[in-house]
């Protein structure tokens, strides 16, 4: 038993097995390091070119909505009085003078004066007020989101 | 051992103590010299992010049958960004043939930037969308390029960077100018903010421009935040109608240019309501393109909105509502009689008719038929100034009607116990002599006779769009200074007046009531000796369901100088377009429907 010991002791102090025990330690940390750096920047990277899309998109949308603008009000140009006039003119239209009109009796007709104006349609609302944190928080920051999580005891259901 | 590495400890002990007592020592400093803090925080703040301001699209104005009056167009501001530079000729070039830029003035400007430390200068403002469109798509490869034209293309794309093109938005006027001036136009601070200038766009400026945010939009892309839904600014639906209103210039233009008259003004008003339909005035502007105007602007007397902001002396129009006023207090009836002998002395003052001639004995619809200033002066004595002038400020003359349009004036009405009245005021302010008012404020006044006695608060904004649902304003009464019965009977004095008179203003089809002004127009300092007038008519109907009030006002006309002769003419022609547009039907079916 005691050989054992011996054998087992001496194999274990070798110099040479000590120092791969310790180069083998410091590759693993290394690896560890080198996995979580990786893991940090692909999220980090990730992070930045979404941030940089929303940014683009964003001035998109805002290009979208000028043009939309202009569109209506080249709309209204299209539609304004002297055009319309021109064109029913050019159609073989003429404007009535007085005494020309003709008037029926309808028994009952109530003219309708309240048009409703072609209000710009309603802006849709975006369903998130800010975007999820996935697309903005750094690995760091959903480690301590984790760790929370895990360290915050669990709520019962109630009843 | 020991004493070969103290030197070295000594050594960096040093180097760390001095390094901490310059930090210390900056800190210090920082906390004394605010204005070495502040500078370095805006460092600071300046690598960490930019602070955007965003311009919400300033609210449309519809007319009240929903046409677009006015809209928001996309131009661009042409500029050059210096860093970006790299062929100052090619880009003077593309600005000359794509944007119609004066090419050596681009390039002198590209070529020599006004200092070392310029990055931006902008060499045009609201270019049209079409031609950066162009430049655009003349730019970009298409699949139908071969490689040759594609690679040209890429390198003209690189031969003018540095020519930026910055999209915003200009205020439009599809009308152009067509009811400029109630809509007014927006015109831009000295720091670039757009502003509401006159009309519409000046009263509601806060409302149709909306809130412009500030957003902090960091550098760092990852902490970039959605952008927060911006609201529009909040549109608007005006009472007019702009067939309506484009007929009545028209009119207006024609009676302006036949009469020879210094300017015009109608105004239309749906006495129920206090809508103005149509409010037309000479000159007008296209709005879309203000600056083209800046010298007609400049000048002294050059007024906008002669409808709300010029005031004048009324003349004989007035005696409508001296005659109300009367009856009202019921010291005159249609018994009553007046013998006119042409002259009457008020307050030490004489005063004579309009020809200087007396008409003997006259009803109350013979001193309106005729016009007698001589008979409402009479009138005016009866009900005395007490109650005179209570009538008149009950019918809103001499203060502003609240209109919801820029620049409304208030006119004057001198009061008893004001140091500048006498007692003959109230002899020649009864023929609205010596009292003013603007165009609006006399048809709104006089509107309480077409409705039954109240006058609604005249306005403009019919309705109001705000995140897609509209809201329309109730109208309101702003007085009722005489009685349902006293409305009535002057109308029909009024009324029976034009008949009997078979005057010009009479329109076929439709019974209306209606009074002619010609006022003299004061030289200051030296009296009513000009020789001109201004001419005014104001008619209101159909007499049994009144719909619309007409009020005209032609300023110094040259062909004559009397209201009957040149204002009342334009009444009807007014009230054609009106009942055409506003399918108001002849009297005789309407009885028939009813």
């Amino acid at each position: 038993m005691n050989s054992i010991n011996r054998i087992a002791q001496a194999y274990q102090t070798t110099p040479w097995r000590k120092h791969l025990s310790m180069g083998m330690l410091v590759m693993v940390g290394l690896l560890v390091v080198i996995l979580a750096s990786s893991l940090y920047l692909d999220v980090t990277a990730r992070a930045a070119a979404y941030g940089r899309s929303i940014l683009i998109m964003e001035g998109e949308i805002a290009d979208l909505e000028m043009v939309n603008a202009h569109l209506r009000t080249q709309l209204g140009i299209l539609t304004s009085s002297a055009v319309m006039e021109k064109r029913a003119l050019e159609m073989g239209f003429r404007r009535i003078e007085a005494g020309e009109e003709m008037f029926l009796v309808v028994p009952g007709y109530v003219p309708i004066d309240q048009v409703i104006a072609n209000a710009p349609a309603k802006k849709i609302q975006t369903v998130a007020v800010s975007l999820p944190r996935v697309y903005t928080e750094s690995l760091f920051e959903w480690l301590k989101t984790q760790i929370q999580k895990v360290s915050l005891p669990k709520q019962e259901n109630g009843p | 051992m020991k004493s070969e590495y103290a030197t070295r400890y000594m050594i960096l002990g040093t180097l760390f103590t001095v390094m901490a007592a310059l930090i210390f020592g900056q800190h210090v400093s920082l906390l004394f010299d605010a204005q070495k803090g502040k500078v370095l925080e805006e460092v600071r703040t300046n690598h960490l992010g930019s602070q955007w301001t965003i311009y919400p699209a300033r609210g449309l104005i519809f007319d009240r049958k929903g046409q677009l009056l006015a809209g928001n167009q996309l131009v661009y501001e042409v500029g050059v960004d210096y860093k970006s530079v790299n062929d100052p000729q090619t880009i003077a070039l593309t600005a000359n043939v794509f944007l119609g830029l004066d090419y050596y003035k681009v390039k002198v400007t590209v070529e020599n930037p006004p200092s070392p430390n310029q990055v931006y200068l902008p060499l045009d403002k609201r270019v049209d969308k079409e031609k950066i469109d162009r430049l655009e798509a003349y730019l970009t490869p298409s699949d139908r390029d071969d490689k040759q034209v594609k690679q040209e293309k890429y390198r003209l794309q690189s031969k003018i960077s540095g020519l930026e093109f910055l999209p915003y938005l200009e205020r439009v006027y599809p009308e152009k100018s067509t009811a400029s001036n109630i809509l007014g136009y927006v015109g831009h601070e000295d720091d670039g903010t757009p502003i509401g200038v006159f009309g519409v766009e000046g009263k509601y400026d806060n409302v149709l421009a909306g809130l412009p945010i500030k957003l902090w939009v960091p550098n760092e892309p990852r902490m970039v935040k959605e952008f927060p839904d911006i609201p529009e600014g909040t549109s608007l639906v005006l009472t007019i109608d702009r067939e309506v209103q484009a007929a009545v210039e028209k009119v207006l233009d024609r009676a302006v240019e036949q009469s020879g008259s210094d300017s015009g003004t109608i105004v239309v008003l749906d006495p129920k309501t206090g809508e103005i339909l149509a409010m037309a005035n000479t000159p007008r502007i296209d709005i879309s393109h203000y600056w083209d105007f800046n010298d007609m602007m400049n000048k002294k007397n050059f007024i906008f909105n002669r409808g709300v902001s010029a005031t004048y002396e009324p003349g004989s129009v007035f005696k409508v509502l001296t005659m109300a006023s009367a009856f009202d207090k019921g010291v005159v009836n249609n018994e009553t009689t007046y013998l006119d002998r042409g002259v009457i002395d008020v307050g030490g003052v004489t005063i004579y008719n309009w020809d200087r001639a007396g008409h003997g004995k006259q009803t109350m619809q013979g001193c309106l038929q005729y016009s007698l200033n001589v008979c409402l002066a009479w009138v005016a004595t009866q009900l005395g100034a007490k109650d005179f002038y209570s009538y008149m400020q009950s019918f809103g003359i001499g203060h502003t009607t609240g209109v919801d349009m820029a620049g409304e004036m208030s006119g004057i009405l001198k009061l008893p116990g004001d140091a500048n009245w006498t007692e003959a005021d109230l002899g020649t302010n009864s023929f609205g002599q010596g009292v003013s008012a603007t165009p609006l404020q006399m048809a709104s006044a006089i509107s309480a006779l077409a409705n039954d006695g109240k006058i609604m608060t005249p306005h403009i904004v019919r309705a109001i769009i705000k995140d897609g649902q509209e809201y329309f304003i109730e109208p309101s009464v702003s007085a009722m200074p005489i009685s349902a019965k006293t409305a009535r009977t002057v109308s029909e004095i009024l009324a029976r007046s034009l008949e009997a008179e078979a005057s010009d203003a009479l329109v076929e089809g439709y019974r209306i009531a209606g009074k002619t002004g010609t006022a003299e127009i004061p030289v200051p300092g030296v009296g009513y000796t000009s020789g001109e007038t201004n001419t005014s008519f104001v008619g209101w109907g159909p007499l049994d369901d009144p719909r619309f009030l007409v009020y005209i006002w032609l300023e110094k006309p040259s062909t004559s100088i009397w209201g009957s002769e040149v204002a009342a003419p334009v009444f009807p022609k007014v009230v054609e377009q009106l009942v055409l547009l506003m399918n108001i039907p002849p009297d005789r079916y309407r009885k028939a429907s009813n």
